[in-house]
């Protein structure tokens, strides 16, 4: 093994350990996790047995395990930049309904009826 | 001319950084119309001010969110004070109030839920071509998209039933709300018709207006928010 391996395999390691003990805490969803923990495991299977993505990579036919690594990871980030996007978007309406609520609060009457308010 | 008012109208105008035209806008419309309420979308500057020396209600957003939440803070505002009518008009100056009194009147007999203002049944006035060319690309989009006939899109000035201005719900804070609602009146079956405008167009008005790079935004940000809604 040697020292990238060393060094991936144990930043993994303790990636995984914190990923149960933030599920534990109840601060991940299941499914979230059951992703993250396989994406983490496919990761380490890869980094500790090399010739493996090149078998994934006959199996799918795609030729070369490096090229089936750089799809796969083509893919990931693409998924992940929607789902950020996605969840982006979520925030943003969640903010906007509470500026929208106080704005409707602290209505005011203009002109003559400086003061007036909506209640 | 104001039309006979069987129902209480409305008149809402999002506003953002509209300190230097605002006041001229108002002054039409508080002229013939007493229910007007401004969304101050977060402006620096003092939109909120020149609105507060008018008669209209005024509503500010703590931060900048976009003119389709400002729209639908209005549009919730005027619901909430019994609105019959509503009326949504541009700050800028580039509406005219005269405009209104046609809008509303096919939505005050009953014989549709909104009138859309169409600038290209009316008639415009220094509208450059490349204004022109995005705009006609927009209605052909929103043709493509939304299923709608219509001859213009991204008119600011429209007028809508309290009925169908509950049913709608702006969730596009930015640009494409005006995408959205033509979408929304051909999922909800609204029955809408489109009633000839004037829009004036300066140099102001151009400037503050939507560049072609973000007509595409605009367009990406509907279909992507309409796949995954």
């Amino acid at each position: 093994m040697n020292l990238f391996q060393i060094a991936s395999l144990s930043a993994l390691a303790v990636a995984l350990v914190r990923e149960q003990s933030l599920a534990r805490r109840g601060l991940i969803r299941g499914p979230v996790v059951a992703v993250r923990v396989l994406a983490m495991l496919a990761a380490a299977a890869a980094i500790a047995w090399p010739h493996l993505t090149q078998v994934v990579a006959n199996f799918l036919g795609i030729g070369r395990g490096a090229d089936a690594l750089l799809y796969v990871s083509a893919l990931a980030l693409l998924f992940l930049s929607l789902y950020f996007y996605a969840r982006s978007v979520q925030q943003q309406r969640r903010l906007t309904s509470i500026v929208r609520h106080l704005a409707i609060l602290e209505a005011q009457r203009g002109g003559a009826e400086v003061g007036d308010d909506i209640r | 001319m104001v039309p006979a008012q069987t129902e209480p109208i409305w008149i809402v105008v999002p506003a953002y950084r509209e300190a230097g035209r605002l006041g001229a806008t108002l002054d039409a419309l508080c002229a013939s119309y007493p229910n007007v309420v401004v969304v101050d979308d977060g402006s620096e500057d003092r939109t909120s001010e020149v609105a507060a020396e008018h008669p209209v209600w005024v509503l500010r957003h703590l931060i900048n969110c976009g003119q389709g939440a400002a729209l639908q803070t209005g549009i919730d505002f005027a619901l909430a004070r019994g609105a019959g009518l509503i009326v949504s008009f541009d700050a800028d100056g580039q509406h005219g109030v005269d405009d209104i009194a046609r809008l509303a009147q096919p939505v005050l007999s009953g014989s549709v839920d909104i009138a859309l203002g169409s600038r290209f049944l009316g008639d415009t006035v220094g509208m450059p071509w490349s204004r022109r060319f995005m705009l006609k690309a927009a209605v052909l989009f929103t043709r493509l998209v939304s299923r709608l006939d219509v001859t213009d899109t991204h008119n600011g000035l429209r007028a809508m039933s309290a009925g169908a201005a509950r049913r709608i719900k702006i969730t596009h804070d930015r640009m494409a709300h005006a995408s959205e609602i033509l979408d929304q009146i051909h999922t909800l079956g609204l029955r809408f018709c489109e009633v000839p405008v004037r829009i004036r167009y300066n140099e102001e008005v151009l400037g503050k207006g939507q560049s072609t790079s973000s007509a595409f935004r605009i367009a990406g940000q509907f279909l992507f928010q309409k796949l995954t809604r």
